[in-house]
């Protein structure tokens, strides 16, 4: 027999035990729980969903499943694209410069630890109800961590492979285009990967408390209606949903960010 | 221009009087490199060898142009290397090429774009520039790994690799900087056989620094020693053995020994000194 391999077995184990517990979850609905109407089990809230032809919602307002799923990861993958690139060009500004480093780093450190949430009724007065205060709620998430985490690893660049360039006639702009940027992309990467957590969990509060649409909004949809089968089905979408955006993210990461700086 | 009046004169690589001090902190000056005169003219082969923290590696680096000498100069073709490198706006001039011991490969390019990495600098056109690194890869033997990361690589050929990308630039001086130190012995013998190759083949100008007595006697027409800390080059000794050269010949063991003893006399001085302290 073919011996399986480390990741195969992963997958496999990861299956069981997801379906192990939505198993007695809809067991413990079978056998008529008393708090099924409180965690209606997954058969439950499905069914009522296929009852309203997928979508989510009173009358006008209502909307569609995918629909909603699309505008969650929409939001999310361009504050977290904006937020990727700017903190690149913020770290790479704040670093050209000792003195500008001493000025503004203080008040990128006094800003980044302001929860992405907080920002919420500040942009939702200035951007109003819509795609642009989720996008920069993400922003916010991001922002300021990829930023500082670009500059320490800027910082980490080794001075040789700066002179490898530099023998070669590499100019001011190629040792950054060349050297710098590919070095710390990783390292950068990888915060974002870490930070994607903070800005998704951003983007559903925002979507509770002030947008109409979106994963977040199902939930608080199924709060306004009591429907707790609204509101199971938002949580599961928002949990497999956080995953999937991980997997891509990684994704993302094996294919276009591989190399190890550390292990040179 | 003045490009055609250098092609007429005999291609050279000069050092004079080069003094180097680096300040350690406010107080403490370290008197690196202390008066030191050093020439290297085309075809030539030469070693520094000294014992650790002599300095070695910083000469290279103001032989470049990377470093600035606090006194004396360094002139290429007889031009003050500063004036070349200020007039072109660069660190070194294009005319000198550094290899260095942990190889400095980028670890996100192939085999073939780390050593079209200069060529892409100087935005050599990229049909040219194709050619260029098909034709060096084949010269040094590395063809069949063009599509390799570094990190696939073993150390021998990491540092091949990284000699190639030198060589795809067409500078006629090489300073190597211990590139071989990181090999275990076998590779370390093959790569010496393979720079002598690359040597005449290319028709390269060397200056190498190394702490090996065997590996400089293998590979140099003349050996530079240099003295401990402040480092000053004290003996010329040109090697006049035929070449492929035999470790067991007699006068090899002769240059050998006479170097085993300076290193050693160095050596000492820096223990005395550090035990003064």
């Amino acid at each position: 027999m073919k011996k399986l391999s480390e990741r195969t077995i992963s997958i496999v184990c990861a299956l069981v035990s997801v379906i192990v517990l939505v198993g007695l979850w809809e067991f413990s609905g079978f056998l008529g729980w008393k708090y099924t109407h409180i965690f209606p089990p997954p058969s439950h809230f499905l069914r009522e969903l296929a009852n309203n032809g997928f979508r989510v919602g009173l009358g006008s307002q209502a909307s569609g499943i995918p629909q909603s799923i699309a505008s969650s990861f929409f939001r999310v993958f361009t504050g977290l694209g904006i937020g990727f690139v700017f903190a690149l060009f913020a770290g790479m500004a704040i670093s050209m410069s000792i003195w500008v480093k001493r000025f503004v780093m203080p008040i990128v450190e006094l800003l980044a630890p302001i929860a992405p949430i907080a920002w919420i009724p500040l942009a939702l007065v200035v951007f109003g109800i819509g795609n642009q205060t989720a996008i920069f709620i993400v922003f916010m998430g991001v922002f300021f961590m990829l930023t500082i985490a670009t500059i320490k690893a800027i910082e980490t660049v080794p001075e040789h492979l700066l002179n490898v360039a530099r023998t070669f006639g590499a100019h001011k702009w190629q040792l950054w285009t060349r050297v710098v940027f590919p070095y710390i992309l990783p390292q950068v990467f990888t915060i974002l990967r870490i930070n994607f957590i903070a800005a998704w969990m951003a983007v559903l509060a925002a979507e509770m408390t002030g947008l109409r649409d979106g994963l977040g909004a199902i939930i608080m949809n199924g709060r306004n209606l009591f429907d707790n089968n609204l509101i199971l089905l938002g949580m599961s979408l928002i949990g497999v949903s956080g995953f999937v955006i991980d997997v891509i993210l990684k994704y993302i990461q094996r294919k276009f960010f591989w190399w190890d700086t550390q292990r040179m | 221009m003045q490009k055609e009046e250098i092609k007429n004169n005999r291609h050279s690589l000069e050092g004079k009087h080069i003094g180097f001090s680096r300040e350690e902190d406010e107080k403490h000056v370290l008197e690196v490199i202390r008066d030191t005169s050093i020439a290297l003219h085309n075809g030539e082969f030469k070693t520094i060898i000294g014992p650790s923290g002599c300095g070695k590696t910083t000469l290279l680096s103001i032989l470049s142009g990377l470093l600035k000498p606090n006194s004396g100069k360094v002139l290429l073709n007889g031009v003050e290397v500063s004036d070349i490198t200020e007039k072109l706006g660069l660190p070194t001039p294009s005319d000198i090429g550094i290899v260095f011991q942990d190889y400095g490969l980028f670890p996100w390019l192939t085999v073939a774009r780390n050593v079209s990495f200069g060529l892409e600098i100087n935005n050599v056109p990229k049909d040219i520039r194709t050619k260029k690194v098909v034709d060096i890869l084949e010269r040094v033997g590395l063809t069949e790994f063009a599509n390799h990361y570094p990190h696939q690589l073993s150390g021998g050929m990491k540092q091949r690799t990284s000699i190639a990308r030198v060589l795809a630039t067409d500078a006629e001086f090489l300073l190597m900087d211990e590139p071989f130190s990181a090999l275990d012995f076998q590779t370390r013998y093959f790569m010496q056989e393979f720079l002598l190759e690359i040597w005449k083949k290319f028709n390269k100008t060397i200056i190498y620094v190394t702490h090996h007595i065997d590996e400089a006697l293998m590979l140099s027409d003349t050996i530079y020693l240099m003295t401990g800390r402040p480092g000053r080059i004290i003996e010329e000794m040109k090697i006049d053995l035929p070449r492929p050269r035999d470790i067991t010949d007699s006068k090899f063991s002769e240059y050998r020994m006479h170097i085993a003893k300076h290193l050693e006399v160095e050596v000492k001085k820096i223990f005395e000194n550090q035990k003064n302290v």
